[in-house]
């Protein structure tokens, strides 16, 4: 309920003109966070984390809601409705922003979505269960050469961040894999856990959850993560791969400079938090800091890095 | 039409049920070779029971399904155009205004004897609470933003 | 466990899980307003709570919200949430034929009995259970949604052409959107909007409220009948003794209820649909469902309520939630610094142990609340008159399909669907068979594409679709329902996957 009262001192506060909405007081009131997938996801958990944090960071609240569907489409494809003040923010996804639009119509384009902090990345990551033949990557992309196509990997989505790393590890290992797309990352590992499929191209937060019921065989970092210190990375099997699902803010794309500005400074603080941090890694997520200056420039190498996977994606 | 035989109704269902899968099925060329399994069921199984009923409605003057009675299609309509009109409206004029002028158009609709000025008020007022009500409770309880 | 029953037992514990049932319950009968948004609105209020405190606070809105959808179904023909549709289908003809006082005591108790099973399993029998999630696969979903999509056939009343177009229907809407699994963008005719799909919700408002509220306006007649002389109290000893008489149906349906929220992506409307079809083909009177069936109400609440204990399951010990509730207590669990997993039952037993006990408790509290409401609602759909009734359920409809995501395309999309729904009803098509489509289709084709693809890696497709146990036997549950349906011959046509 204090929330109501927070409210109605504001409302009244406005009304009497004590203070004018401006990027100087932003954010003078509590901020709509729209998370373009159902809640529980990875999405979703690191908006909470966040939030966790938010009002200690700005002295105002942040409400999460949620708009599912389409793999995030429908969430930003009505990016450009909402009033460009700064008050309703969005998570966004790469390389789903960028995929979705290369790939098909899904009513906006990569350019609509303009982050302003993307604050960090869920490593991509093979998982299979504890009781599976393949003890290494290797014995993976051995079993993969010798029988083509057998091999299944689960993941979430078609034309998603799975599908995309399924293509590319394809395309790295000069493997045929079968990609099979589930509705989510939780089902896709239960159907890892089950044994319905082979392995999943999953991320590393999966293989935290399930915990010593799958094994991670490979994951796509610069370094070895403190939560997983057995677990290889790409880079030290041999192959130059560091992706994953990288999450930020967005705001619509007529949002001011200064507005911009300031909510870039509100995440990079969260982001230096010590506790956030902990969390973050402990479930195991990357933060990185991509601030509102550079992301014009990230955005255009992680299209260039995507490109060939997005090429084969389109001739399926 | 406020009065259909039970035979008519079936033809019309059946046309139904035939056409809609015909579109359906005309829908699929673009579809990848996965995608349209469902659809094309979906659509077989229409045309298969539409003919069927077809069949159903020829062979069989009367199948058991009494007539439709009569209908007060005048108050339908108005209903139904209430209930478009207000969503359509919701984004551009608003969450209470919409739903006030709705809510008493839609209890005139409803009415049927006249009423008194006492239960107009009543009315009026379990209206107001109504919708003020729910806009606080959206709003500021579930924190949904109100257009 | 007897320190975590104390615990459960505290006044703030006890007072925390009072409210959670009492405000889910409240959330839940209102259309639209669904378990998943109340839990996921509490999440941040319980992030400055002990984190077994606000385990409980969100697990009793659960199970109050879950509950709550009964009300409208009952009342007004509305499953407010999807869990509840086969509530609606025998609960609505009884308060149409005056009996809604009844219906609403049986639901209640219904559910508690339900809610009550689940969550002792939760607590005896969680990790054992949990194998039953990973023994589902896509094959078995595909075959689950299939054996869900039979009931077409016994819900159609004899007019099974009918019905299996209606269900064709219901398969197209279902297929409107871009497809989570193969990425196809099917019938949305160039909308953008459409592309997320028919959401489920404002369909289900508008295909079962909105002919309602057409009906409602356009005759003369009261909307439930009222009888005067039944109009006293709760109708609890006569409730009371349908339960004793159903009591091997409330025990079926809770353990229905209870595997099939351990499986992922199922959910409360395929338990509470399986549950019913179930109650249906082994009732002394089958034709009596459909029609005001105790059994019927008795079954779908019995088995929707021992979902929300049975979902937990998954969710603690694989960490893989088993309902869209259970994903945002999940996420609220991470932010609480709760790691689940096979070890959270050994090493932070009480914790579990803990929000389990509030869990039951809350189930139990339940019971007065849920008696109380439910009888003040009644006497106040009962009582008051059209001309004030049609427009606040009206108001409702278009409350609770704007409320789920703030959009008022979806409101258009409710209105329109109800639109059709009511002169598909004049014509002879029910919503049921229509929803019924529109609900199952994404689970079958789901795990029909999955089956495929991995059959087709596997090099034995029709091993994959056909030389399953498990499938084999949800397989022989559909057959066996189809021919006590009586209408096996004209059905088998739809049996084969193409």
């Amino acid at each position: 309920m204090k929330r109501n009262l927070r409210t109605i001192v504001v409302t009244v506060a406005l009304a009497l003109g004590a203070s004018v909405l401006n990027a100087e007081d932003y954010p003078a009131k509590a901020i709509d966070y729209i998370i373009p997938y159902n809640p529980g996801g990875e999405s979703d958990v690191t908006a909470r984390f966040q939030e966790k944090f938010w009002s200690d960071v700005t002295g105002q609240d942040v409400v999460i809601s949620y708009k599912p569907g389409a793999g995030g489409a429908t969430a930003w494809s009505q990016l450009g409705g909402f009033d460009a003040d700064g008050y309703t923010i969005m998570n966004v996804n790469f390389p789903h922003a960028i995929l979705q639009p290369s790939i098909k119509d899904v009513g906006y384009q990569t350019e609509d979505v303009t982050p302003v902090y993307v604050f960090h990345y869920t490593p991509d990551a093979i998982v299979v269960r504890a009781d599976s033949p393949h003890q290494t990557l290797q014995d993976v992309i051995d079993f993969a050469k010798d029988n083509p196509g057998a091999l299944t990997f689960g993941g979430s989505g078609t034309n998603s961040a799975n599908h995309l790393a399924a293509v590319r590890f394809g395309q790295m290992a000069d493997v045929k894999v079968t990609y099979v797309p589930f509705g989510g990352s939780a089902p896709a590992m239960a159907a890892v856990l089950g044994g319905q499929i082979g392995a999943g191209m999953t991320y590393t937060t999966q293989g935290v959850k399930a915990g010593d019921q799958v094994r991670v065989l490979a994951i796509a970092t610069e370094e070895r993560l403190d939560i997983f210190p057995d677990v290889p990375t790409f880079k030290e099997l041999g192959f130059d791969y560091v992706a994953g699902a990288y999450r930020g803010v967005t705001v619509p794309a007529g949002t001011p400079d200064d507005v911009r500005e300031k909510l870039s400074d509100v995440i990079a603080s969260i982001n230096d938090i010590p506790a956030f941090q902990a969390q973050m890694q402990e479930n195991g997520y990357v933060l990185v800091d991509v601030p509102n200056a550079e992301m014009v420039d990230w955005i255009a190498a992680r299209k260039a890095d995507y490109a060939p996977g997005i090429e084969t994606l389109k001739g399926n | 039409m406020s009065r259909m035989t039970a035979q008519w109704r079936l033809i019309l269902v059946a046309m139904l049920g035939i056409g809609l899968g015909t579109l359906a099925i005309l829908q699929t060329s673009h579809m990848s070779e996965l995608g349209r399994v469902f659809p094309m069921t979906a659509s077989l199984i229409a045309i298969a029971a539409g003919l069927g009923v077809l069949l159903q409605a020829l062979l069989r003057s009367s199948s058991g399904v009494p007539a439709t009675e009569h209908v007060d299609y005048l108050r339908a309509a108005l209903l139904g155009a209430v209930l478009l009109i207000w969503a359509a409206s919701l984004q551009r004029l608003g969450f209470e205004l919409t739903s006030g002028i709705a809510v008493v158009l839609i209890a005139m609709i409803a009415r049927r004897d006249p009423m008194s000025v006492s239960s107009i008020v009543l009315h009026a007022f379990a209206g107001v609470l109504l919708v003020l009500g729910f806009a606080f409770l959206l709003s500021e309880v579930l924190n949904v933003r109100l257009p | 466990m007897l320190d975590a029953l104390l615990a459960a037992l505290s006044l703030e514990n006890l007072t925390l899980a009072f409210l959670g049932v009492l405000v889910g319950t409240i959330i839940g009968a209102l259309p639209g307003l669904s378990a998943t948004m109340a839990v996921a609105v509490l999440v941040p209020f319980t992030f400055t709570m002990d984190p077994s405190s606000g385990l409980i606070v969100l697990g009793a809105i659960y199970t109050g919200a879950i509950y709550g959808g009964a009300y409208s179904a009952i009342l007004v023909n509305t499953p407010g949430t999807p869990a509840a549709i086969a509530t609606a289908m025998d609960g609505f003809p009884m308060a149409k034929r005056g009996d809604g006082d009844l219906a609403v005591t049986i639901s209640c108790l219904g559910s508690v009995a339900g809610g009550t099973i689940g969550a002792l399993a939760l607590l005896f029998l969680a990790p054992p259970l949990s194998q039953i999630a990973l023994s589902f696969g896509p094959i078995e979903y595909f075959w689950l949604a299939i054996f869900g999509l039979s009931l077409i056939a016994t819900l159609s009343r004899g007019a099974t052409l009918l019905g299996l177009i209606g269900g064709a229907i219901g398969l197209l809407l279902s297929c409107v959107g871009s497809a989570v699994v193969g990425g196809d963008v099917r019938y949305t005719f160039g909308q953008t909007a459409l592309l997320g799909g028919i959401p489920v919700i404002p369909a289900l408002i508008g295909f079962y409220c909105v002919p309602v509220l057409i009906e409602m306006v356009i005759r003369p007649e009261a909307h439930l009948e009222q009888r005067a002389e039944r109009m006293r109290g709760f109708r609890l000893i006569e409730a009371l003794g349908l339960m004793w008489r159903s009591k091997v149906n409330v025990i079926r349906s809770a353990v229905v209820g209870t595997a099939v929220g351990i499986i992922p992506a199922a959910g409360g409307s395929v338990a509470g649909l399986v549950a019913y079809s179930e109650a249906r083909r082994t009732s002394k009177t089958p034709e009596e469902f459909g029609k005001g069936a105790h059994d019927g109400v008795i079954a779908s609440e019995a088995s929707n309520s021992a979902t929300v204990g049975g979902g937990f399951i998954p969710t603690l010990v694989l960490g893989i939630p088993g309902t869209p509730p259970d994903a945002i207590i999940l996420g609220a669990l991470l932010v609480q610094g709760i790691r689940t997993g096979p070890q959270l039952f050994t090493q932070q037993a009480d914790i579990v142990f803990t929000f389990t006990f509030g869990l039951l408790i809350a189930t139990l509290l339940m019971l007065p609340t849920g008696l109380i409401i439910g009888r003040y609602a009644y006497r106040l759909i009962v009582s008051i008159p059209k001309t004030a009734l049609a427009p606040a359920i009206a108001f409702l409809t278009i409350v609770g399909s704007f409320a789920i995501e703030a959009n008022t395309f979806h409101v258009v999309i409710m209105v329109t669907l109800g639109i059709i729904g009511w002169l598909l009803a004049r014509v002879g098509l029910e919503a049921s068979p229509i929803v019924l489509g529109l609900i199952l289709g994404p689970i079958a084709e789901a795990g029909f594409v999955q089956g495929w693809l991995i059959g087709g890696a596997q090099e034995d497709r029709f091993g994959m679709f056909f030389g399953q146990p498990i499938s084999l036997g949800i397989m022989a549950m559909t057959m066996l329902t189809l021919m006590s349906s009586g209408l096996f011959k004209r059905k088998a046509q739809k049996e084969q996957p193409s």
